[in-house]
């Protein structure tokens, strides 16, 4: 697989507060890479730094190869983003707002017709696209936003926390989309967000708290380095009590069931099969990235700091 | 590479007017002084202009003048008046659509395609220019209509200047425009000053009364600012015409002395002619004062661009290196 973005020794200040502190990753041709973070962690910092927004102050930036220092125009046409707040012009209709967009790319005349054709049908926009964007809902737009991004057909689509403040159903429908553009034609996606179940959805996933990065690695590797399976034993009976006391397992009553954390998956298995008549109910959670990010970063992703027990 | 960025230039510049006409609020509320003109001029500022017109005369002794002189002149102030104002205060409207695209991430969505910065914002003034020059040409064509309602008296040079005269007005006030908006950065504030400019641009014009009509101190301070030689222009050939024809009425009831000091003095008094600190001001010389102030806004709005987006950047690649 080749690399499409390479990040070397990264750095970012904004006077006295570094925004991004020598940070260094690598994403893959093909792969959905997950950048997470809360909000002010250095995300959206680093993304502007890889589209050229920004100037970084040290460090290197490689998307395809190219550096963004000398071949910044070329890097452009091969990157598509949706921004966090969506930057559609609010007077144009769909059409125009993705017309003059991909105009910038070289997408005029029958190129155009062509690829919106495409794209109309894969994002049903075909009844929206004479109505002016503030005439349509939040959903809507986002599938337009989406459109335009996918429009030059780049080969990294970088995604802004695009989800953020729409609907689950919306949410389906936008991650359905972009995972069926990202099979068709071999997609990088790189994702900012704070949503955990969508950054457990990722191939790559990169914490990143204060400007550093803090952990990596896949979803897997990341809920076995920093998290542990738990084990539930619901309506627990006298000879589940008996077992765990027997063999000194530390466990935890919640709500009349037993929380059970586990080390080993290959223990838990040996156990129920050597004790079936502790387990008559029982369920094995494995562990989750919100477990992860707090053992992490000492913080939940809804905002607030929480120390770490 | 030509070709992309001619192509690149052309959408941006299509993009820019049509959001410029579709956001009708803004677009409607700079043509608050052309409307309120018209307004008035319905209500009672034709009888303002008739009686100026008569009581200048008076001194000469021409206690009257045919209808049609009268309708010719006061026709050719008014136009003359909304042409003033249309020109400057739409460019404000043109121009908000710079800051509504830093405030909504417009700017940074098309920044990130691969497209010259410096196609980006000459396609934002250029979009502004074309778009008040087309509604400056509705204007000016509605205008012509009704002169010719009221009887033309207009020459073809006079059609051709008056088309210049609003190339070179509208060219001043995008540019104008372009440089004050550049430093605003909130909705507030571009909306403040496209409504301070369209209420009191008229009255710094002259499009309400005449400039000589102030005092001395102030007209000369109103003398001092460039659009009012461009509001001059449109005064010149909209009213030369129907004064020319003036001026043989009073030769033929009075002398051609008494008809050239009586048309002189109208002109003063109507800021036809200008005399700024004691010079008499001609419309070749007003011309070129217009469009010498039409170069030096043009430098200076390049190197406005060249020190807010560029420079910067060349001192951080030297740094880097």
């Amino acid at each position: 697989m080749n690399d499409i973005i390479q990040v070397n020794h990264l750095k970012k200040s904004f006077k006295e507060i570094k925004a991004v502190d020598d940070i260094s990753f690598i994403v893959h041709e093909g792969e959905f890479f997950s950048f997470l973070g809360l909000n002010g962690a250095g995300k959206s910092t680093t993304i502007n730094i890889i589209t050229g927004a920004l100037e970084k102050d040290s460090g290197e930036v490689l998307v395809n190869g190219l550096n963004v220092d000398s071949s910044l125009s070329v890097i452009r046409g091969e990157i598509g983003i949706v921004y966090q707040n969506s930057s559609l012009d609010k007077f144009l209709t769909v059409y125009d707002n993705l017309c003059f967009k991909a105009a910038l790319y070289g997408y005029t005349g029958d190129k155009f017709k062509k690829r919106l054709s495409e794209l109309e049908k894969q994002l049903s926009l075909t009844s929206i696209l004479k109505r002016p964007l503030g005439k349509l809902s939040g959903g809507q737009k986002r599938r337009v936003d989406i459109a335009r991004a996918l429009f030059h057909e780049p080969k990294l689509l970088i995604l802004d926390e695009p989800t953020t403040g729409l609907d689950p159903q919306t949410r389906k429908t936008v991650w359905e989309v972009i995972k069926e553009e990202q099979r068709k034609n071999n997609l990088t996606v790189f994702l900012t967000t704070h949503y955990m179940e969508e950054a457990g959805e990722a191939h790559y996933v990169v914490i990143i708290d204060k400007g550093k990065i803090v952990a990596k690695g896949t979803p897997i590797d990341l809920k076995n380095r920093y998290s542990h399976d738990t084990l539930y034993i619901h309506h627990p009976k006298k000879e589940s009590f008996k077992l765990l006391n027997d063999k000194g397992i530390a466990y935890q009553e919640k709500d009349g069931s037993l929380l059970v954390p586990i080390e080993s998956t290959s223990k838990v298995r040996d156990l129920i099969v050597r004790e079936p008549a502790a387990f008559d109910d029982f369920e094995l959670v494995k562990g989750r990235m919100d477990d992860v990010f707090l053992n992490v970063t000492g913080k939940t992703l809804i905002g607030e700091e929480k120390e770490n027990a | 590479m030509l070709k992309k960025n001619l192509i690149d230039f052309t959408y941006l510049v299509r993009r820019n007017m049509k959001i410029f006409y579709l956001d009708k609020v803004s677009f409607l509320s700079s043509l608050i002084t052309p409307f309120i003109l018209v307004f008035l001029y319905i209500t009672f500022l034709k009888n303002v202009y008739d009686k100026s017109l008569l009581s200048v005369l008076a001194e000469f002794n021409i206690l009257s003048i045919p209808d049609n002189l009268k309708n010719w002149f006061s026709a050719g102030w008014l136009i003359s008046s909304i042409m003033a104002t249309t020109c400057v205060t739409l460019t404000f409207c043109g121009n908000t659509i710079v800051v509504s695209d830093k405030l909504s991430g417009a700017n940074k969505d098309i920044e990130a395609a691969p497209v010259s910065r410096m196609t980006i914002y000459l396609s934002y003034f250029v979009a502004n220019f074309l778009s008040t020059f087309f509604v400056a040409l509705i204007a000016l064509g509605l205008g012509f209509i009704y002169i010719g309602i009221v009887g033309w008296y207009l020459s073809f040079i006079d059609v051709v200047m008056l088309t210049v005269s609003t190339v070179l007005l509208t060219l001043f006030g995008s540019l104008f425009a372009s440089i004050i908006m550049s430093f605003f950065k909130s909705q507030g504030a571009i909306t403040a000053s496209s409504i301070i400019v369209s209420a009191l641009y008229g009255f710094v014009c002259g499009a309400y009364m005449p400039i000589s009509s102030f005092s001395p101190t102030v007209s000369n301070i109103i003398y001092c600012l460039p659009g009012t030689y461009g509001t001059m222009g449109f005064r010149h050939f909209f009213c030369h015409g129907a004064l020319d024809e003036l001026e043989k009425y009073i030769v033929g009831v009075a002398d051609s002395q008494t008809a050239s000091l009586a048309v002189s003095s109208i002109k003063k008094g109507f800021d036809i002619e200008i005399t700024a600190f004691g010079n008499t001001i001609d419309i070749s010389q007003a011309i070129l004062i217009l469009s010498s102030t039409i170069i030096v806004l043009l430098i200076s709005y390049s190197l406005i661009i060249y020190f807010k987006n560029f420079k910067k950047k060349t001192v951080a690649d030297k740094l880097k290196r």
